[in-house]
């Protein structure tokens, strides 16, 4: 089983990430060992960009947090995603917003086993890989909970 | 002009990425897509393009459209059953339904508002998967299985 950059590489060359950012749903925007900024689409049209931290793929989960590419740092807290669910998982007060609150960021399953049992599908799974992580965003930030930008 | 086109198949774990040109034709791509796979089976196969009900949809085309998404299957219909809250819906889709496309017309024919229905998700009944919008349900059915049964679930809320 290929390790590292190279295991990533070949997550993000799959068919099903190409068919994915061909539809628009995610776009790699840098791949930065081990860093990787991908940006997914939400319900009210904007680009929510994440850094993935990938450093022990794929065997360690990722882990995520909102990034801001022009300022190269953390996204500041009022420019989140919000409402409902989505601030449950896009949660700036969790680690200090360096990690999101889903069960596939190695930084939150730590002292939630119970994840295991009610989110099983958002395990992380190794081969499943980055896009599993990618996916579970994508399925969130079509929440009708999400309070658009504009508002 | 080559195109990109993404295959799906219940003989396939991947969707595959095929190149071909543009005016190929349908037989040219159904022999393409065939050769993706590990091995042909004996039966025939059928390709059809994603969402829709079509059964040689790609006659309507001049030419194979940049970024289709097609699927190949042994069976031309898959029968689908959708249960929520003690109700069932059913219906017959192609195997190249998209699981957000199933979704779509479940919650409708249930009468669930769209902004509940965004707060849904369709689960194999019996296991724990939750497939993506974009997976085809012939990806989760193969022949001769013909049949495949769906709960609507809330979608996760992460507490605690």
């Amino acid at each position: 089983m290929m390790t590292g950059i190279a295991a990533l590489e070949a997550h993000l060359a799959s068919g099903r990430f190409r068919a994915g950012a061909a539809k628009g749903r995610w776009k790699l925007l840098e791949l930065d060992w081990p860093f990787a900024f991908i940006d997914v689409l939400a319900r009210d049209g904007r680009r929510v960009v994440l850094r993935f931290d990938c450093t022990g793929y794929p065997e360690t989960a990722p882990t995520a947090t909102m990034w801001d590419r022009a300022a190269r740092c953390q996204l500041a807290t009022a420019r989140w995603p919000r409402g409902g669910r989505v601030s449950q998982v896009f949660n700036p007060g969790w680690k200090g917003g360096t990690a999101l609150y889903i069960p596939c960021d190695r930084e939150s399953i730590p002292g939630h086993s119970q994840w295991v049992g009610e989110h099983p599908w958002l395990i992380w799974c190794p081969a499943r890989g980055l896009l599993q992580y990618i996916e579970a965003v994508s399925e969130i930030l079509q929440s009708s909970e999400l309070i658009d930008e504009a508002a | 002009m080559q195109v990109q086109v993404f295959l799906q198949s219940e003989l396939l774990n991947e969707v595959e990425v095929i190149e071909i040109d543009a005016q190929a034709g349908h037989e040219v791509l159904l022999r393409t897509c065939i050769g993706k796979l590990g091995s042909t089976p004996v039966e025939e196969l059928f390709l059809f393009i994603e969402d829709d009900d079509d059964e040689l949809p790609l006659g309507k085309h001049e030419c194979i459209p940049e970024g289709i998404r097609v699927h190949l299957h042994r069976l031309k219909v898959i029968d689908v059953i959708v249960r929520y809250a003690g109700r069932d819906v059913r219906r017959a889709f192609r195997p190249s339904a998209s699981v957000g496309r199933i979704k779509q017309w479940s919650t409708r024919e249930l009468g669930i508002a769209p902004s509940d229905a965004s707060e849904l998700m369709l689960q194999v009944s019996g296991t724990d998967n939750r497939p993506d919008a974009d997976v085809h349900v012939g990806t989760l059915v193969n022949a001769p299985q013909h049949r495949i049964t769906f709960d609507l679930v809330p979608s996760p809320r992460v507490n605690g």
